[in-house]
C-alpha cells in the first residue's frame, strides 16, 4: 500500500520489490510445467502420443470442447447482449447465476447436470419423450464443458457489450440503419476483441475440463473419455509417463490459441 | 488434537496421535465406524481416511504420500506397494462378494447377469484397474459373456462409490459393486442381485501398515483394531466376510 501511493506521488518508487513477487508468481506457474516436462519419457513421446487411446482422447477433446464453443456462441452471446443492454430485476442476481459455475467445484456442477438434464431430473422426463438420453454421451461432455467454459465467454463479452459507443449506435440510427444492421456493422465490430477473447478463454476451460464430465458424462473410451479423462486413467493404470505426454499436448493446445489469440487481442 | 503423532512414548488408553490409513472405497462406511471407535477407545487419537480407489491410493503411496496403514480391495493392488518395498505385512483381513447394482425400480428389468448382455442396456463398470472393475470382468469371463457385457458399458468409473451414485442416481440401468455396498442409507433406491456361484464373484482384501509410516505405533494399533475380533465384528456387520 505505502509503495502504492508513494509511485501515485511519481517520486522514488523502486519497483523492484513488485518484480520479485510477480518473479515468485511467474515461477508458481512455470513450475509445474516444468516439473511435467522433466518427467516426460521423451525417447518414447512420438510413439505413445500415436497410441489409439492417447489420440482418440485428443480427438474426442477437440469435437467436444469446439461444440461446447458453439453451444456458449449460440445461447451466451445474446444472453451477454441482453445483460449488457436490457435493465430488468434481477438483473444482477442472473449475472451472479451466470457467474456460478466459475467458482462452483466442477464435481457439484456435474451432479447439477445430472439433477436437471439425467434421468431422473427435472427435464428427463421430456427429453426421454423426444428419445433423448444425455448421460453417457459425447453431447453430454459437450454440456458439461460448455457449462463450466460459456461463463468465460458472456462475462468477457458482455463488458465487450457495454464498452461500445452508444453515440455510433444512435447515429447509424439516425441515418436509418436497421437493428439488425447496426448490430451487424456497428456493435459486433467493435466487440470482435472481447468476444475472440471471450471464446478463447471459453474455448481453453472447456478443453480442460473434468470433473463435470466424469459426473455427467461419464468415462468411456471413445466417447466422454476426453483428454483430461484419459490423463486420469492413464495415472489410474501406473501410466505416469503416458499421462504426462498426454497433458502436455492439452497443455500446448491451450497455450498456443492462448498466446495466439488472446495475446493479439489485449494489445490491441 | 494432542501431538502424539510420532512420538516414542504410548500409553495404554491414550492418545495414539494423529493415525492416516489408505482404504478401498468400498471400505467407507466399515472404517468410519472403526475410526470412531478408536477415536473412543483412545482419546485423542485423530484417524484421517482417504477412502479412493485401491489403485489410485497404491500410486498415491508409491509416490510418497504419507500414509501408515493401507487396505486394498484385492491382493493386486496390494503387490503394487509390496514391489516398491513399503508394505510390513499384508494380511487378507476380509472377503466381500460382488453383486449387480441396479436401481430400484429397475427400468432395464434386469433379472441376473444373463440380463447384462441384452443391447442397450446401460451397464456401469469401475474401471479394469480398480478392483471392483476387475472383478467384475473376472466375473463375466467365468460366466462367458465378457464381449457383451463390455458392448454395454456405458461409463468406467474412479472407483466403487461412483458406480454405485450413477446406479443410485438412476442413470445406470445396472452396475457391478459390492454386496457391503448397497448400505441401509441405500433402501428403496438400490437392490443388490448375487452372481451365481459359479462366477467366481468373491474379493479378498488384504491390510499392512506401510514401512514409512509417520506414525509407526498408530500404524499398528488400526492394523491390530482391523484383526482383532472386535474390528472383525464391526466388518462383518457390514456384510463382510471372514478371510
Amino acid at each position: 500500500m505505502a509503495s502504492a501511493r508513494r509511485r501515485a506521488g511519481g517520486e522514488g518508487f523502486s519497483p523492484a520489490a513488485l518484480k520479485g513477487l510477480a518473479a515468485v508468481a511467474a515461477g508458481f506457474f512455470m513450475l509445474p510445467l516444468v516439473g511435467l516436462a522433466l518427467r516426460a519419457p521423451w525417447p518414447e513421446a512420438w510413439d505413445r502420443i500415436r497410441e489409439p487411446e492417447i489420440l482418440e482422447a485428443l480427438r474426442l477433446s477437440v469435437v467436444v470442447s469446439l461444440a461446447a464453443l458453439a453451444l456458449a456462441l449460440v445461447f451466451g452471446s445474446p444472453l451477454a447482449w441482453v445483460l449488457a443492454n436490457v435493465s430488468f430485476p434481477g438483473r444482477r442476481l442472473l449475472r451472479g447465476l451466470v457467474l456460478l459455475p466459475m467458482v462452483l467445484p466442477p464435481v457439484v456442477a456435474g451432479v447439477g447436470l445430472l439433477t436437471a438434464l439425467g434421468r431422473r431430473g427435472l427435464l428427463g422426463g421430456v427429453l426421454t419423450q423426444l428419445g433423448v438420453s444425455l448421460p453417457f454421451t459425447t453431447p453430454a461432455a459437450a454440456v458439461a464443458a460448455a457449462f463450466v467454459g460459456a461463463p468465460f465467454l458472456v462475462v468477457t463479452l458482455e463488458s465487450g457489450f457495454r464498452s461500445v459507443d452508444r453515440g455510433l449506435e444512435e447515429a447509424a440510427s439516425t441515418l436509418g440503419a436497421s437493428r439488425w444492421m447496426i448490430l451487424r456493422t456497428v456493435t459486433l465490430p467493435a466487440v470482435r476483441p472481447s468476444l475472440l477473447a471471450g471464446a478463447t478463454l471459453c474455448w481453453a476451460r472447456a478443453l480442460g475440463e473434468f470433473g463435470a464430465t466424469i459426473i455427467f458424462a461419464g468415462n468411456l473410451r471413445g466417447v466422454t473419455q476426453t483428454g483430461p479423462l484419459a490423463v486420469y486413467g492413464e495415472l489410474q493404470t501406473g501410466d505416469a509417463g503416458g499421462a504426462i505426454l498426454l497433458s502436455l499436448v492439452l497443455l500446448l493446445m491451450s497455450l498456443t490459441v492462448l498466446v495466439a489469440l488472446r495475446g493479439r487481442v489485449s494489445v490491441r | 488434537m494432542t501431538e502424539a503423532g510420532g512420538g516414542g512414548e504410548q500409553e495404554s488408553g491414550g492418545s495414539l496421535g494423529d493415525i492416516t490409513v489408505f482404504a478401498a472405497a468400498s471400505l467407507t462406511e466399515a472404517f468410519t465406524e472403526l475410526g470412531e471407535l478408536m477415536e473412543d477407545e483412545q482419546p485423542g487419537t485423530e484417524i484421517t481416511f482417504n477412502f479412493a480407489s485401491s489403485s489410485d491410493l497404491a500410486l498415491q503411496i508409491g509416490e510418497g504420500a504419507p500414509a501408515d496403514v493401507f487396505a486394498s480391495a484385492n491382493p493386486v493392488q496390494m503387490e503394487v506397494v509390496e514391489d516398491e518395498d513399503l508394505a510390513e505385512e499384508p494380511v487378507v483381513f476380509v472377503t466381500n462378494k460382488l453383486v449387480i447394482l441396479i436401481p430400484s425400480d429397475n427400468p432395464a428389468g434386469i433379472e441376473g447377469p444373463e440380463s447384462l448382455t441384452e443391447p442397450g442396456v446401460k451397464l456401469v463398470l469401475a474401471a479394469p484397474e480398480v478392483p471392483a472393475g476387475n472383478y467384475a470382468r473376472q466375473a463375466f469371463e467365468a460366466l462367458g459373456i465378457v464381449e457383451e457385457t463390455e458392448a454395454n458399458v456405458v461409463s468406467n468409473e474412479d472407483d466403487v462409490k461412483a458406480v454405485v451414485a450413477k446406479v443410485s442416481l438412476g442413470e445406470a440401468d445396472a452396475g457391478v459393486t459390492y454386496i457391503t455396498d448397497a448400505t441401509a442409507e441405500l433402501e428403496g433406491e438400490v437392490e443388490a442381485m448375487e452372481f451365481p456361484t459359479d462366477a467366481d464373484a468373491t474379493a479378498t482384501y488384504p491390510i499392512t501398515t506401510l514401512s514409512d509410516a509417520p506414525n509407526p505405533e498408530g500404524a499398528d494399533a488400526f492394523y491390530d483394531l482391523v484383526l482383532s475380533d472386535e474390528g472383525q465384528e464391526v466388518l462383518t456387520s457390514y456384510g463382510f466376510g471372514p478371510p
